[in-house]
């Protein structure tokens, strides 16, 4: 409990001295269950350092915090609850996806760096909203659509088919990389998208790749995607999934 | 600008207008209740009146919300012969009709409208029962901590603030409370504590007045006390005190470090000067300079 009561107050030392320098208007709250929050207002500077707008924000750092993201809530009742907006039912923020943080904010990086980065981005996006124009830097689709929409975009490509033999070897306990590229270039893993693969591996879960996988072969949406719907297909798919990797990833989808 | 003129300006922004849409919304929302409420206690009527900020005069903009009262006359048991019997029937009446979330002595309406802003509206209703004779004390039900009653004054509170001559002091501190998250210091404790620290300092400047408050919070934390001035030996304060004391001491010094490095308007914010044209040139201009953007999502879907 000590122990515990302790790496809090060493927690906390360390954001107050991270925040002190560009957020002095937020400060760090420890609640009585533990939680480490980070409250008041959230400054969204322009490019001359100039103070565009202020929103109010309860930023909370959950105990599997930094492996998982802050959970941010607009408190000063402007941003609707609203999905276009971007905020879940419960008032929390829906900032990015969370396989993208090894992009714009790696783990290890301070908290600061995702309030200069991601929160400021997305604050800039609801201030454009706010005058009727777009996202500025364009949206996910909510839900898996997004996911996959991400992991196109991350791959370079369209081709839903691409993405599925990469969430299989995402999924896969083991990559072996004698195997045929899931790109689909003929060529060898190692001698093609080995980097990228392990990259992908590191930002998305076994878990979240199977998730993802799961719903592209079972949700009217996704079948029309693919354009299959047939059972027999799908089958063959989550039978593959359970041999190795070598016939996994290089199994023709069609 | 000087800081005069922006405190104004500050306190302006944060005025509702008495005939603007919010406050019409809100006196809708309480006319409903009311009058679900006088449907179930008819003879005779309790007493519903507005108490809190709207009351006292010290609403601001940014954060608000109705409360009323639904006080039973003393030998009124249409609603129940206990304190608690009173809260739970009124409760129960409010609960036909409405979400209803049953805090320590209120009963938080969970209303279906929205407001401007898109954010539910919330009114707390308040039962109680009158002590016998005229002085406006009223016992209240406290579901939780030591005491299951506590007594009350509405008028007394409401004359405190009201007379206070430190209303603008006390709007500012309770928007710097809430800008702030200070959700641990309760509205009701942030505002006896400027009037207490106050009491000496009505003809002082807002700027002082305002600077005092936070010298007093950063510098006497330990010491700062407050009593229920309707029941002042009977509401022991203290524990709300306790939650709030650090916390008041630790931001309050940041404010007055931040109004020394930058000055007033990174405590309360710009007051519109610009233009519209302006802000969204600015937004474009940090649009255009993101180098590393990314685009919000959503887990679930439609």
């Amino acid at each position: 409990m000590k122990l515990r009561s302790k790496n809090i107050k060493w927690r906390v030392q360390r954001l107050q001295d991270d925040l002190a320098e560009s957020y002095s208007s937020l400060h760090v709250f420890v609640t009585e269950r533990g939680i480490v929050q980070v409250r008041g207002v959230f400054p969204v500077r322009g490019e001359d350092g100039k103070i565009l707008d202020r929103f109010q924000v309860s930023i909370e750092l959950t105990k599997a915090y930094p492996q998982d993201l802050p959970i941010v809530r607009e408190t000063g009742g402007r941003i609707p609850w609203i999905e276009d907006h971007h905020i879940n039912p419960d008032g929390s923020a829906c900032v990015m996806i969370p396989e993208e943080r090894h992009r714009i904010w790696p783990l290890g990086a301070p908290l600061s760096r995702f309030l200069d980065g991601p929160l400021r981005n997305f604050f800039l996006g609801q201030m454009a909203q706010e005058r009727g124009g777009p996202w500025p830097f364009g949206e996910w689709s909510h839900g898996e659509l997004g996911l996959l929409e991400f992991l196109q975009s991350e791959l370079g490509t369209g081709d839903i088919e691409v993405v599925l033999r990469f969430l299989l070897a995402i999924a896969s306990s083991v990559v072996d990389s004698r195997c045929q590229c899931p790109c689909d270039s003929g060529k060898t893993i190692q001698s093609c998208c080995k980097k990228k693969l392990d990259q992908f591996r590191r930002a998305v879960s076994r878990d979240r790749a199977y998730q993802l996988f799961h719903w592209l072969y079972s949700t009217p949406t996704a079948k029309q995607l693919l354009g299959v719907s047939g059972s027999t297909q799908e089958l063959q798919i989550w039978r593959a999934m359970r041999t190795d990797l070598r016939s996994t990833v290089a199994m023709p989808i069609q | 600008m000087n800081t005069k003129e922006y405190l104004n300006e500050t306190l302006d922004d944060q005025t509702l207008a008495e005939n603007g849409k919010e406050l019409k919304k809100l006196r809708r929302h309480r006319d409903d209740i009311k009058n679900l409420l006088l449907s179930k206690y008819s003879s005779p009527n309790p007493s519903i009146c507005w108490a809190g900020s709207m009351s006292k005069k010290t609403m601001i903009s940014d954060s608000y919300d109705g409360d009323l009262t639904c006080y039973f006359g003393h030998d009124d048991e249409q609603s129940g012969k206990t304190l608690e019997e009173i809260y739970q029937s009124v409760c129960d009446a409010l609960r036909d009709d409405y979400m209803v979330e049953e805090k320590p002595s209120a009963l938080r309406i969970m209303s279906d409208q929205t407001d401007s802003r898109g954010q539910y509206l919330h009114l707390d209703v308040v039962p109680g029962r009158y002590i016998e004779g005229d002085s406006g004390d009223v016992f209240l039900h406290r579901r939780t901590g030591d005491k299951s009653r506590m007594k009350t004054n509405l008028d007394v509170h409401i004359e405190h603030i009201r007379e206070s001559g430190v209303r603008d002091a006390i709007r500012l501190i309770k928007l710097w409370r809430f800008q702030n998250g200070l959700i641990h210091a309760k509205t009701f404790v942030v505002e006896l504590l400027v009037v207490k620290l106050l009491e000496k300092k009505k003809s002082s400047s807002l700027e002082n007045q305002l600077i005092h408050v936070w010298e007093s919070f950063r510098d006497n934390s330990a010491s700062l006390a407050v009593e229920d001035p309707a029941n002042p030996k009977g509401n022991d304060l203290k524990d709300q005190m306790d939650a709030c004391r650090v916390d008041l001491s630790r931001v309050a010094r940041q404010t007055l470090q931040t109004i020394e490095d930058s000055g007033w308007e990174d405590v309360f914010g710009a007051v519109e000067s610009e233009s519209e044209n302006v802000k969204a040139a600015a937004l474009r201009v940090a649009v255009a300079g993101v180098s590393v953007p990314n685009k919000p999502w959503l887990p679930k879907g439609k």
